[in-house]
Parts: structure tokens; C-alpha cells; sequence
């Protein structure tokens, strides 16, 4: 176990600085950020002043060796506007983004288990193709529209929900279920034929033979052993869940990490757009190697892989 | 999702296999109803000068914001209503399709040509060159795609060809994983190992003997991925990164009509309706294909 362990964390390691390359990259040689924060009439000399004072006058490498040093110091500079440190304006709007996308999480768990469960013991029935045809126009659901059209209905409408914002859990309810259901198809199908796979094995046979009752073959037996492939898919779409709560925080004007990784990449705010993108990236990093440190406990077979 | 124990049911229990059947030929018409929503929306888009009652860039101040022909104040001039300029709605829903086939289309080209020829590199050479391969597909999927995209786009500037460009070269480890492992496989089968022995190039056996096995692989895939990219597509817009107005697309229409989503709400509704079906059609016609090409996954 430790050996697997040490040898995903040298992986996490590997790609965590792939991902600064990249995103230093992408926001220093695919753009320049002076001519981009700089308006067009702006003088050479203007743009010559501004491109010293942020150090971006050094050559590439020294400046990716500064961008790393604070990196490793969890310093990712100023924000250019807001003039305060990336990071606690990132640590400031974090607590939001776990909150919307851990409720997502749960409200997509508790739809879809049980829906996957139940197509697949009752296989072909019509509870099962109506829980398909959920699934497939879940996938082709765009989750932003979704949101669009869930405050139309429940707050211009019904005037039931509050549209935008944060604060109650009514604030809550409806972010999370438009995020939710992005993730809830998916889920869904996966539970459903991983508990089909399951269920025509030899020790469910085995264990009905017995004289078990079905209750505790389903859910001893075959929901214990389907959990680790939904726990995998999880930590899977963990990214695809990140990115749809940027879109969905930016409908519902949630003040999560992605309206302020928005609002960052819009402004050319660099130093902020950075803390933001690589936060994020290691999050799910982080998440990802705990799903897999977790399968690894959970399934032995794994770890000798 | 496709179930492995298809055969298995259908040979044991007798009451299930006029279900079995039931439910194949469901998949196979609902993969018949995707390909049919494909074509027609590949049509509307290609004939659009000829199916669109207005032009889509057409205003008329004193018309806006007309509401859908069955409410009142509706007309038949204008079916889905007009929007803020008084723009015809199902006009530029009728255009919109052009940006988000273009876009499906010409980035997934463009991801399956990087993806699969490293994928094919990776799986066949292996190696050094393999492994640095793989860890950049592995530092490729731990990046939020959303936000890999929407920096990229907003740094070089949003426009319908950067859109396309960042799209196609941000879609390709998912090509690279799965051509990889296939080759890799199929690299050790016999018919490879007589093709090397015989003194072939590894060029020739990649193009001739191996590709040829990964190709339904690589369509099923890529037709599945057209779907993920328009709607990337239309979220780029919603946001304001991607096309730019005044062309029509549907993500861009949805960020219109959001301002106006407390009074008239069919503005942000009838795009959104226009990407349903396409990914829906999309999504139907791929896992039929894959149903029809991919016999091995039952």
C-alpha cells in the first residue's frame, strides 16, 4: 500500500507541475499581458514602464522560475486590480465553490444510486427505459439552459427561489441541482451496469443459494461491490463537475471560484486568473489521488495492478 | 452504456429475449431518430438561405421583442418571436446551426488528427516517447477543460476561428488514450508481428494493419465528441468567448436573452431547445454506432 501510494503521489507531482507549464504558458506566451491590459492608444513607453514593473521584461524561463518559487511558497502574487493577494481572494471565495459543488454531488448521488439500482434489478421494464431515456437527454442537457430555465420557472414565475446570490439554503437549492444534474446521468448509467454486472456473478448466486434475503444481496452484496466503480466514475468527473460549476456559478451569480476565475480571465488579471486556474487544477488533482488512494484500500486487486 | 451480459440473458431465460429484442431494436431506433435529427440539422444549417423566413441580421425597431406566434401579440411573420432589435429568432436559430456544426465538426477533426497519431505513436513505439506521451494526456485530463478553454480563448482572443482552434487542440488526449491502449494491444497480435517480420515499416503497419482496427473505434468516439464540443461551444458564447456578435449562434443568443429572461422568456428558451436536440440527436446516433461497430462490448 505504500509503495502505491508513493507512486501515485510522484504522478499527482508530475502533473501538478505539467500544469503550471502550461498555464504559465498559456497566459504569458499565447498573449501578452501588457497589450492586453493596456489600452490601444497606450504610448511604447507606457507599456515599457508597465512591462518592468511586473517583471514581465526578463526572459521566459527566469520569470517561470520566480512563477514556480512563489508557487512553492503558495504565493501567487497580487491581483492587478484588486490589489490584494491572489491567494486569499482565492481562499475567500473557496468555501462557496465546495459548498455548490458538494451539494451537486449529493443531490446527483441520491437521484441517481437508487435510479441505477432499480433498473437494473428490474431490467427492461418500464421504469428502466424511462430511466434510460432520462439519462440520455440528461447528457445532452445544457446545464447553463437548465439553470436559465429553472429561474425562470421557479423564480419569475412561482417566485418560489431567490434567482442569484448566496446566503440561505434556498440560495443553494437550485445551483446545486442544475450542477447536479450534469452529473446524475452519468452516475446513473454506471450504477446501473456495473449493478447488472454484479448481479449475474457467481457470488450473488452464491449468496441467494445461501437463503440470504434479497434485501441483503443487493445491498451487502452487490451495491458494496458496484460502489467502487461509481466511487472511480466520481472522482473522474470530478473535473467535468469543476468546470460545469464555473458555468453554473456564472448563471446563477454564485460567489464561487468561478465567477472570480471568470471575472480574472476577462480582466487579464493574470496573477488572480493563475491562482484561480491552479487551484483548481490541484484540487482535482488532490481529489483524484484520494479516489485512487481509496480504491486502492478499498479493492486490493488494484494496488497490484 | 452497453450491457455485457446481453447474450447471456437473451440465451437463459426465455421470457427475456422478446425484451431483449424489444430493447434493440429501441436502441436501434433510437439511434435512427438521432441520425435523422443529424440530418436535418445538418440541412437546415446547409440550406438555410433557403428555409429561413428572414435574414437573420435583419431589424426592425418597431418589431422588437415580439412574442412567439401562439401568444398574444404574436404574428406569423415572426413564428418564434423576435428579439431585442427585432431580429427574426427562428432565422438565426436556422443560422446558429452553421456555427455549431462548423465548430463540432472542424474541432473534432482537428483533435482526431493530434490524438490519434500520438496515440498510435505512444501505443506502437512505446518507450521514452510513450511515457512522455501519456503524462502529458494525464496532465491534459487533470485540466479543467472549461477553463483550459476559456483562458486560451480569452488570451488569444475571441473569435468563431480561435474558438475552433483551442477547442480542437484542447479535445485530443481522449483520442491518445484510447488509440493507445488499442495499439498497444493489438500491436502484440499475430498478423502485426508477420507484417514486422516480413520487413514492413513501422509507418506501413500503423497505416495499413493497425489503424484500420482502431477506425470504428475512433468514429464512435469522435461522433460522441461532436456533441461535447458544441456544447463547449455554446457555453463560450454564453459567456461572451466565443462568436462574436452579431452572427448568430445559439450560446450567444442564450447570453442575450438571459438580460431579458424576467419579461420575455422565450429568448433564452429557444436556443437552448436547438442544443438539446442536436446533442440529444448527436448522442443517439453515436451509442447506436457504437452498438453497431463495436460488437466486443457486450
Amino acid at each position: 500500500m505504500g509503495s502505491y501510494i508513493l507512486k501515485r503521489l510522484g504522478e499527482a507531482v508530475l502533473v501538478c507541475f505539467g500544469i503550471s507549464l502550461i498555464t504559465f504558458l498559456l497566459l504569458h506566451v499565447a498573449g501578452d499581458p501588457v497589450q492586453l491590459l493596456l489600452s490601444i492608444e497606450a504610448k511604447a513607453e507606457d507599456a515599457a514602464v508597465l512591462r518592468k514593473s511586473l517583471g514581465l521584461d526578463q526572459p521566459l524561463f527566469v520569470q517561470y522560475g520566480i512563477f514556480l518559487k512563489g508557487l512553492l511558497r503558495l504565493d501567487f502574487g497580487n491581483s492587478l486590480f484588486i490589489r490584494e493577494s491572489a491567494l486569499s481572494l482565492v481562499m475567500e471565495r473557496f468555501p462557496a465553490t465546495v459548498q455548490l459543488t458538494v451539494a451537486a454531488m449529493v443531490i446527483a448521488l441520491l437521484v441517481a444510486v437508487p435510479l441505477g439500482v432499480v433498473a437494473a434489478i428490474r431490467r427492461y421494464s418500464l421504469l428502466d427505459n424511462l430511466c434510460t431515456a432520462f439519462a440520455v437527454s440528461g447528457q445532452a442537457m445544457p446545464i447553463f439552459w437548465l439553470g436559465l430555465m429553472l429561474i425562470i420557472l421557479f423564480a419569475v414565475q412561482l417566485r418560489l427561489l431567490p434567482a442569484s446570490g448566496r446566503g440561505t439554503l434556498w440560495h443553494l437549492l437550485m445551483p446545486a441541482f442544475t450542477l447536479g444534474a450534469s452529473l446524475a446521468p452519468i452516475t446513473m448509467r454506471m450504477t446501473r451496469s456495473k449493478m447488472l454486472d454484479i448481479l449475474s456473478a457467481d457470488y450473488i448466486r452464491t449468496a441467494r443459494a445461501k437463503g440470504l434475503r434479497e434485501q441483503i444481496v443487493l445491498f451487502r452484496h452487490a451495491l458494496r461491490n458496484a460502489s467502487i466503480p461509481i466511487v472511480t466514475i466520481l472522482g473522474l468527473q470530478f473535473g467535468r463537475l469543476l468546470g460545469g460549476a464555473i458555468v453554473t456559478e456564472a448563471v446563477f451569480a454564485w460567489p464561487g471560484l468561478g465567477t472570480l476565475a471568470l471575472s480574472a480571465i476577462r480582466n487579464f488579471d493574470y496573477p488572480l486568473a493563475q491562482a484561480c486556474i491552479l487551484s483548481m487544477a490541484f484540487i482535482i488533482v488532490i481529489v483524484n489521488l484520494g479516489v485512487d488512494v481509496l480504491v486502492g484500500w478499498l479493492d486490493p486487486r488494484v494496488r497490484f495492478d | 452504456m452497453t450491457d455485457r451480459t446481453y447474450a447471456q440473458s437473451a440465451s437463459t431465460a426465455g421470457g427475456v429475449r422478446e425484451e431483449v429484442i424489444w430493447r434493440k431494436l429501441w436502441k436501434y431506433r433510437a439511434g435512427m431518430a438521432g441520425l435523422l435529427i443529424v440530418l436535418a440539422m445538418t440541412g437546415m444549417a446547409i440550406g438555410a438561405a433557403v428555409v429561413s423566413p428572414h435574414d437573420p441580421y435583419d431589424q426592425d425597431v418597431t418589431g422588437r421583442l415580439k412574442p412567439p406566434v401562439w401568444m398574444a401579440g404574436g404574428s406569423a411573420a415572426h413564428l418564434l418571436g423576435t428579439d431585442p432589435v427585432g431580429r427574426d429568432i427562428l432565422a438565426r436559430i436556422i443560422y446558429g446551426s452553421r456555427i455549431s456544426l462548423a465548430t463540432g465538426a472542424i474541432s473534432v477533426v482537428i483533435s482526431v488528427l493530434i490524438g490519434v497519431l500520438l496515440g498510435l505513436i505512444g501505443g506502437y513505439y512505446g518507450g521514452k516517447l510513450d511515457s512522455v506521451i501519456n503524462n502529458l494526456v494525464n496532465v491534459m485530463m487533470a485540466f479543467p477543460f472549461m477553463l483550459l478553454a476559456l483562458t486560451a480563448v480569452a488570451v488569444m482572443g475571441p473569435s468563431f476561428r480561435n474558438m475552433v482552434i483551442v477547442l480542437g487542440i484542447t479535445g485530443w488526449p481522449i483520442y491518445t488514450r484510447v488509440v493507445r491502449a488499442e495499439t498497444a494491444q493489438i500491436k502484440t497480435l499475430e498478423f502485426v508481428v508477420a507484417a514486422r517480420a516480413l520487413g514492413f515499416s513501422g509507418v506501413r503497419i500503423l497505416r495499413r494493419h493497425i489503424f484500420p482496427n482502431l477506425f470504428n473505434t475512433v468514429i464512435v468516439t469522435s461522433s460522441l465528441e461532436v456533441a461535447r464540443m458544441i456544447l463547449m461551444e455554446s457555453i463560450l458564447s454564453f459567456l461572451g468567448l466565443g462568436v462574436q456578435p452579431p452572427t448568430p449562434s445559439w450560446g450567444g443568443m442564450l447570453g442575450e436573452g438571459r438580460t431579458y429572461m424576467l419579461t420575455h422568456w422565450w429568448l433564452a428558451t429557444f436556443p437552448g431547445i436547438a442544443i438539446f436536440f442536436t446533442t440529444l440527436g448527436i448522442n443517439l446516433f453515436g451509442d447506436g454506432l457504437r452498438d453497431l461497430l463495436d460488437p466486443h462490448q457486450y
